[in-house]
């Protein structure tokens, strides 16, 4: 029961990401920055950022690649298309846009975090071979790599990129631990869930859902209940009610 | 120091104006060219209207929220007029709302201004969000439609000296920028950088005087000439060095380059404490400059503070590493 529901809350689950913040890639500087090359260009794309649906930006980053295929843009335009999959828990689409975000901008460390926490999500517990968990594992040391080669532009404060940079090694140690817990490595997937909740300068309550719940399958249950009880204060909604399901369990197996 | 003029520079194209400014009136910004449209609407239907007056006045007090407001109601009252959103599109620009801005001035030009001004101001909103070949085409077209205006140029300048680092480009534009506006002390000191960069050091400090004694008898405040004859006068002449270099901190003590000169006539004039304390404060001005931490390494090493300049040499190293210099 525990699993179905830690299965089930996998899609649901968002972080934020500082991806969603940027309009054209805050970690790039001016003379790295992607280029329209006519003003069309760059209102079909400002489109995209602007529509207010998901599932219209999905259809809007499709016409774009359509009608600009070869734009420097492209890449950027489909994180957002991923972004927008994953509002729509649209597993396939996060998978299939992120990659052909990742094909056009292979470093970006936005891609590569929402990927390795996106690719386990239809991998069944226990599971230890499927090529999906090694892709997203792979994705998430990628991520550790990338952050140490990262030349930041001066807009960018030293403050500023140490506060990003501990968020997303925290969702790269997020996803590792999910790559664990399907994995059935349970000690594994809490170390690197712990890894996650106390490196996150914004607490999650997505990451505090996950480690409560490892913690769980670990019969660890007063460590379950103290990270729900957290998870559950952080919210959002969604993950609140997960995490009620959650305690409410707990409650029942220590009646 | 060509790290911080580029980022003077950069902060300049866009348009000059700190976040608070559009809060509150201030001083004229250094940004004479408010599109005409905005100055010459007399021209235009809608000028007569009181609510036009009202936002005139706050346009030209730069009051931007209030104006933009009305600028919205102006809008939405002629929705087909193009100067109503060409006005909307300037007020948002100045508010730094880049993209809103792209919107409602690519809406002017789809409704056929013919503004002169229109382009260079579409371009500066390219500018702001990095998109550089379309800000350059948007400035190709202001020269063609504005032969007159040197703005287009300066702008063009800025770019090639900042974003390409082609200062034999940038020369030309100030050049062509000056030619139609020969007194400004800016454009002068920017000519002058580039004649430096180029390794025209008599040209450069020609440049400098002139900005500097422009500037004196306007009382405007722009440090960088001063900073710019510290310079090239360090080495050469400590003493007038040393006065150029306590002018440019004085006019700007937040820009880092000001005082990182100032530091270095002071350790070549044997006066370590000095260095050391504007070494801190160029620093401070700019937390993502790795130079100034290992001079103060280097210093400090030499006064015997070793715990404060390995503290030092590591910050420098940690700079060095994230933003490559």
């Amino acid at each position: 029961m525990v699993r179905e529901c830690f299965l089930a809350a996998l899609l649901c689950l968002s972080c934020a990401l500082p991806a969603a913040r940027a309009q054209f890639d805050l970690l790039v500087g001016p003379r790295q920055a992607p280029q329209a090359h006519s003003a069309q260009e760059l209102d079909d794309y400002l489109g995209i950022l602007e529509v207010p649906s998901d599932r219209e930006r999905v259809q809007l980053v499709e016409a774009f690649a359509q009608h600009h295929p070869n734009s420097e843009l492209l890449g950027i335009a489909y994180q957002y298309q991923m972004l927008a999959y994953r509002g729509l828990n649209d597993y396939d689409g996060v998978a299939q846009s992120g990659e052909k975000a990742l094909k056009l901008h292979p470093d970006n460390l936005n891609t590569l975090v929402i990927l390795a926490n996106t690719l386990p999500n239809r991998v069944a517990t226990g599971t230890v071979d499927d090529p999906r968990l090694a892709q997203a594992e792979q994705y998430a040391r990628r991520v550790f790599e990338g952050i140490e080669r990262m030349k930041l532009p001066r807009s960018v404060s030293p403050q500023r990129w140490q506060e990003l940079r501990l968020e997303m090694e925290a969702s790269a140690h997020e996803a590792l631990g999910h790559v664990a817990t399907k994995r059935g490595k349970l000690q594994e997937a809490i170390l690197e869930f712990e890894r996650a909740v106390q490196q996150n300068p914004v607490p999650q309550g997505s990451q505090f859902y996950r480690l409560g719940v490892a913690y769980m399958l670990a019969q660890k249950n007063d460590s379950a209940r103290e990270a729900l009880s957290r998870a559950a204060e952080l919210g959002p909604e969604g993950i609140r009610k997960m995490t009620d399901a959650m305690l409410q369990k707990l409650k029942a197996e220590k009646k | 120091m060509k790290r911080t003029t580029a980022f003077l520079l950069s902060t300049c194209i866009r348009l000059f104006a700190a976040p608070a400014w559009a809060e509150e009136p201030r001083e004229k910004e250094n940004l004479p060219d408010v599109p005409s449209a905005v100055l010459k609407s007399e021209e235009l239907s809608i000028s007569g209207s009181a609510d036009f007056r009202e936002l005139w006045s706050y346009l030209d007090a730069q009051r931007w929220g209030e104006a933009k407001p009305l600028a919205e109601q102006l809008v939405a009252k002629h929705p087909q007029e193009s100067f109503s959103h060409f006005c909307l599109g300037y007020i948002l620009l100045r508010q730094h709302d880049n993209i809103s801005a792209i919107h409602s001035l690519r809406r002017a030009e789809r409704l056929g201004s013919k503004d002169p001004a229109l382009p260079k101001t579409i371009g500066l909103a390219y500018y702001a969000i990095n998109q550089f070949l379309l800000f350059k085409q948007q400035m190709r077209k202001g020269i063609e439609v504005a032969p007159g205006d040197p703005w287009p140029h300066y702008y063009l300048g800025l770019y090639e000296a900042t974003v390409t680092e082609n200062c034999a480009a940038a020369l030309g534009h100030f050049d062509r920028a000056l030619a139609l506006r020969p007194d400004d002390a800016k454009m002068i000191y920017y000519r002058g950088f580039c004649h430096e960069m180029l390794d025209q050091r008599d040209l450069a400090q020609k440049d400098y005087e002139e900005a500097i004694r422009r500037l004196n008898s306007s009382e405007a405040s722009f440090s960088l000439p001063h900073q710019g004859m510290a310079r090239l006068l360090a080495g050469t002449d400590s003493a007038a060095a040393l006065h150029h270099a306590e002018l440019a901190v004085a006019q700007d003590v937040s820009v880092a380059d000001n005082h990182s000169i100032l530091a270095k006539i002071h350790e070549e004039m044997g006066k370590i404490p000095e260095a050391i304390r504007e070494l801190k404060a160029a620093a401070q001005a700019d937390p993502t400059l790795a130079a100034p931490h290992y001079q103060l390494y280097r210093l400090l090493t030499k006064q015997g503070e070793e715990s404060a300049a390995s503290r030092e040499l590591a910050e420098f190293q940690k700079l060095k590493m994230l933003y490559g210099s």
